[in-house]
């Protein structure tokens, strides 16, 4: 019953110096600092948690602004980071695209074809199947006169109006697949253009 | 299975995210804070739901919360350590009319909030008079007077 005994001289205790038996019998105040009074009040104060609480959470809140910048930078999409170029070996097309995208999130797939590569009254622009199983395309600018397939790829044909002239086509895209992958997109018969793009859930 | 994985992960993003931001963030609300609140709220609701807003989704997304809710609750009065981890501790402040300043700033509050809570649950004038203010788990402070002589 000693315990019990002890346990009540706290709590009725209204001063807070209480006698040096209770201080030694009540477990909490070994974490107690020196130079602090035992208590009369009932608190479950855990200071070497609360401290240990406390340096995570400034912890946190340095990890919060770090993340907050990193974002800025578009390492989580559509920012200076995210916007990249590629191009095939010769320089015939150049695409512009996002290296970081979300999923669901929709964009523009910018495609240049140089005007050498122009000279006749259509290009023939193959887009590996890969990267179609992993973006939906809800729309091509200019329209593709045809669209075949050729094996997984699929090869788009546009028309041109003006042969000779730098030629942009544009994709409209919609994110499906979370992940990495990657694309090739070239003139058929041509070395192909690699593009990566990292897709967060 | 999709709509179960997204509010467990919610449920616990917020649970973290919270617990970094401290207990003092939210629960002095300010007109300012509540509003926040509510933007905090509407930027999970899609992410939540997605684009099907069918009443099945919604049920599971609700139940799937709940359920969470109440086996923490569980886990909370099972294991003192889980609670502790989850809700934090309580931390004296004041102790016989003598204000801690570490654990005060640390815990950023101010001689002016003690004051106020001791003013608004006591009608206490001085500081003299408080015998032990404590921050509590819910982020509010408790104000226990000095006995009166």
């Amino acid at each position: 019953m000693k315990p019990r005994h002890d346990e009540l001289a706290s709590l009725a205790s209204d001063n807070a110096r209480v006698s040096a038996v209770n201080r030694n019998a009540k477990p909490e105040n070994a974490r107690r600092q020196p130079g602090e009074d035992p208590r009369s009040i009932e608190v479950d104060e855990d200071m070497a948690w609360q401290r240990r609480t406390w340096t995570i959470q400034r912890f946190g809140w340095f990890a919060m602004g770090g993340l907050v910048l990193t974002a800025l930078t578009g390492v989580f999409g559509y920012g200076p980071v995210s916007w990249q170029e590629a191009s095939d070996p010769v320089g015939l097309v150049r695409i512009e695209y996002e290296r970081f995208q979300r999923q669901g999130s929709e964009f523009t797939l910018r495609v240049d074809v140089a005007p050498e590569a122009t000279a006749e009254n259509a290009i023939p622009l193959r887009v590996s199947g890969t990267f179609l199983d992993a973006v939906e395309v809800k729309g091509i600018a200019p329209e593709p006169r045809e669209a075949r397939s050729l094996g997984g790829d699929v090869e788009y044909v546009f028309p041109l109006a003006q042969p000779g002239q730098p030629v942009t086509i544009r994709f409209a895209l919609k994110l499906r697949e979370v992940g990495s992958h990657s694309a090739e997109i070239r003139l058929s018969g041509r070395e192909p253009a690699r593009l990566s793009q990292f897709i967060y859930p | 299975m999709d709509s179960v994985l997204r509010a467990a992960f919610i449920y616990f993003f917020l649970l973290v995210v919270f617990r970094i931001a401290g207990r003092r963030t939210l629960s002095e609300m300010t007109t300012f804070d509540f509003v926040l609140l509510l933007i905090i709220g509407e930027a999970t609701e899609p992410v939540l739901l997605g684009d099907d807003p069918s009443v099945v989704h919604a049920a599971l997304v609700i139940i799937t919360l709940l359920f969470i809710n109440i086996g923490m609750s569980l886990v909370k009065n099972r294991w003192k350590t889980m609670e502790k981890l989850m809700d934090g501790v309580p931390t004296i402040i004041v102790e016989h009319g003598r204000l801690m300043q570490e654990r005060m700033s640390t815990a950023r509050v101010s001689r002016d909030d003690v004051m106020e809570a001791a003013r608004r649950m006591h009608g206490i004038e001085r500081l003299e008079q408080i015998k032990y203010a404590i921050v509590e788990v819910s982020g509010g402070i408790t104000i226990v007077p000095q006995a009166s002589t």
